[in-house]
């Protein structure tokens, strides 16, 4: 069998399954939707929960993407160390550490402690 | 080419294990808070599911429906697709050259299912919980993949049945033990489980689950005991030699190793209280990531020779 | 039907405390422990709700509200006193699997916000960001002078791991708290905690370890913390008892990923301190003395959650423990 027809008959398989579980809960499950209010420990709500939510951790999220940009270059680095020797390390190294430094700044900043 | 049997033995196989785990944690649950005859509990989840099945739809107001559909059902698809690279025994549905970046990517797309499944239903407590996998991604992925790079650097290559090969003789486990650690820690993190369940944690009233109504509380209770089962699945060829054992067929090996590391998740969940994300942050990003690189060094250094 | 009857024989149950009827909560939460149903802990994943004492008509209210989003089959068991909790939740099962009797008693149709919700906010030109009839966030200063979008939401009463009857009402943007106001919704009658006797010390403070223990994410223990205290309030003799009890406050003062979650916040020390008041209340059990009366917790309460994020907020309440 081919790999792409087997993952995408497995993804079929797998969503099959999940519509088999909506349709037992239609067939089984009691009658009509109730609607309600959000859960507020008993209270109402007075406005909409969908907002602008402060996230405190935004720098982290600035710190971050720098080192997800890095790692899309590390998988295929990780295959050619051995072939390109130490330069590859060495290289590879330097700018993590460079990464690093940067982290320690953010660190220092107070970057990773928001509360 | 994929061998047919591995396309029906893989979802059946996820199957028995997921349900293996959730029976088995409703189990050590019940042992470990001193309930009284805690292996009566063995079917808690599938009453569990029943409940589900037989309860009445819910909506919230003004919900959006449709996001946080997406989300909910996005946790099991993931934890499936996840598993099509792992070797089940010796052969993997998809035995692809870049095995371990897909692993990586479909569970990544947990980020998103937690997130929209909290943000969908316009309730506040859902959408601080699903905010907080967020905050928990951005503490645990970065250490999750420079433990999967390390692997894929200490085997030369992204296959993860040659992956298990490499380990002929010593477990990547052993002589790697940080990036297995942190790859333990990961996997708990990824399917928000035990200490890392601050996402769906009772301080909110289960959080990014609050507002679930019957099949979707099943699909996602479900999908995260998937990802867990997968997560501990994949421990086994990156860190455990694979199917490597002596006298035992590869698929049985496999199989002995993936409830190992599970029943240890499991364990642990019940065994440590849950971790705030602003204090698990920081130590990610200042003892997790940079041991991960030495040890990551280490590994390089070791291949150069 | 089968699969109705087979849900049914586990519910999922949603406690509610009542101030001052924290013996009928005892009785409940023993006996769903008994039954091995699971416990709720919103009404989305419930399927019956057990009141615990007879609410005032403010928390009644709460727990109306809570009611309204437990989907059928659903159950709703009120108990005012501890002895008839063992009938009432043994009715359960059989309310539950009644499928024609859920069927016409389920709801259905939508929620509409009370109109009534917009008045006290001051000024009529809210209702201009009204959408379907309820009010967007407003923004407002932040403590770091951002301006943010505010919610203003309840904690309490129907929430697990929560004081019986309290409510705080906090205004939070993203999840930091801004300002709280915290209240007893119809605190009534003498405490059932302020009884003389050391094991009724004892297990005021297990019970309020439990909610800590319940909030700090760690399940195992808060349920072992219930079981030691209705062990303390059922006479269990001093040499069992002790020993369980000294075993457990090892076992929670030691952890240290606790003391990580919990330090700084001034949460570790009380919980240390509570321990350490449970086993010498056991110890010396003939000791007469109630539970000393408590500073004005309910007052500083406000000035200690501004400025924390949620969780290090329900932490802190939980710490703290007010009673009414």
């Amino acid at each position: 069998m081919e790999t792409f027809v087997a993952v995408v008959a497995l993804a079929g398989l797998g969503g099959a399954l999940i519509t088999a579980v909506y349709a037992l809960s239609f067939l089984t499950g009691v009658r009509g939707t109730l609607g309600v209010a959000p859960f507020l420990s008993g209270g109402v709500p007075r406005e909409h929960a969908l907002s602008r939510f402060h996230v405190r951790w935004y720098a982290v999220t600035m710190v971050f993407l720098a080192f997800d940009m890095e790692m899309i270059f590390m998988y295929p680095w990780a295959l050619v160390v051995a072939s390109m020797g130490t330069m590859a390390v060495v290289e590879m190294f330097l700018f993590l550490g460079l990464l690093l430094l940067g982290v320690l700044y953010a660190w220092r900043e107070g970057a990773f402690r928001w509360a | 080419m994929t061998p047919v049997w591995t396309v029906v033995a893989l979802p059946v196989a996820l199957g028995v294990l997921t349900l293996l785990a959730a029976s088995g944690n409703a189990v050590l649950g019940a042992a470990a808070s001193g309930a009284p005859a805690p292996l009566r509990h063995w079917d808690d989840p599938l009453r569990a599911a029943a409940r589900a099945l037989v309860q009445q739809r819910r909506r919230t107001f003004a919900a959006d429906r449709l996001l946080s559909r997406v989300g909910v059902v996005t946790l099991p698809v993931a934890a499936l697709l996840a598993a099509v690279v792992l070797p089940l025994g010796t052969r993997a549905v998809a035995d692809w050259s870049v095995g371990v970046v897909w692993f990586n990517a479909m569970e990544v797309a947990t980020w998103a299912a937690v997130w929209l499944t909290g943000w969908g239903p316009n309730s506040a407590y859902a959408l601080v919980g699903g905010y907080r996998y967020l905050a928990q991604g951005l503490a645990y992925e970065l250490p999750h993949m420079f433990a999967l790079i390390t692997v894929a650097l200490g085997a030369g290559s992204l296959n993860v049945t040659r992956v298990a090969d490499a380990q002929d003789g010593l477990w990547f486990g052993v002589w790697m033990p940080v990036a297995f650690a942190v790859y333990l820690v990961s996997a708990l993190a990824m399917a928000f489980w035990g200490p890392l369940a601050h996402p769906v944690a009772d301080d909110v009233a289960s959080g990014a689950a609050v507002e679930l109504d019957g099949p979707d509380r099943l699909v996602f209770a479900v999908g995260r005991y998937a990802l867990l089962v997968v997560a501990a699945a994949a421990a086994v060829p990156f860190f455990l030699g694979g199917g490597a054992g002596p006298w035992l067929p590869a698929p049985v090996w496999t199989l002995v190793k993936t409830l190992v590391v599970l029943g240890a998740l499991l364990w642990a969940g019940h065994r440590l209280p849950v971790l705030r994300m602003d204090r698990f942050l920081e130590f990610a990003w200042i003892v997790l990531i940079p041991a991960s690189l030495l040890q990551m060094l280490v590994v390089a250094l070791v291949v150069l020779d | 039907m089968g699969l109705t009857a087979y849900a049914a024989g586990r519910p999922s149950a949603l406690l509610v405390g009542v101030p001052g009827a924290a013996a009928v909560r005892l009785a409940a939460e023993a006996e769903v422990r008994r039954l091995g149903w699971a416990s709720a802990s919103s009404p989305a994943s419930a399927s019956v709700l057990v009141v615990c004492g007879d609410p005032g008509p403010s928390l009644a209210a709460a727990i109306d509200a809570a009611w309204n989003g437990v989907p059928s089959p659903r159950a709703d068991v009120r108990l005012s006193s501890p002895g008839t909790v063992r009938a009432a939740l043994a009715d359960v099962p059989a309310t539950l699997a009644d499928l024609p009797g859920q069927r016409a008693s389920a709801v259905t149709g939508s929620w509409r916000p009370p109109a009534a919700a917009e008045p006290e906010h001051g000024h009529g030109h809210h209702m201009t960001g009204a959408v379907h009839g309820l009010a967007m966030a407003e923004r407002a200063d932040d403590r770091d002078g951002l301006k943010l979008d505010v919610l203003h939401l309840p904690f309490g009463p129907v929430l697990p791991y929560w004081p019986d009857g309290l409510q705080i009402r906090m205004a939070v943007q993203g999840d930091v708290v801004q300002s709280a106001e915290a209240a007893f919704l119809d605190p009534s009658g003498p405490d059932f905690w302020d009884e003389p006797g050391a094991r009724r010390r004892a297990a005021a403070h297990l019970d309020a370890l439990a909610r800590l223990l319940g909030v700090a994410g760690w399940r195992a223990q808060a349920e072992r913390a219930r079981l030691l205290r209705d062990a303390a309030l059922d006479g269990t003799p001093a040499a069992t008892l002790l020993p369980r009890a000294t075993r457990f406050a090892r076992r929670v003062a030691r952890s240290r990923t606790l003391r990580w979650m919990t330090d700084g916040l001034g949460v570790h020390a009380r919980l240390l301190a509570r321990l350490d008041a449970t086993t010498t209340a056991l110890a010396h059990l003939d000791d007469p003395e109630p539970l000393p009366p408590e500073p004005d917790v309910l007052g500083v309460l406000p000035s200690l959650l501004a400025g924390r994020d949620l969780a290090a907020a329900r932490l802190i309440v939980a710490a703290l423990d007010p009673r009414p």
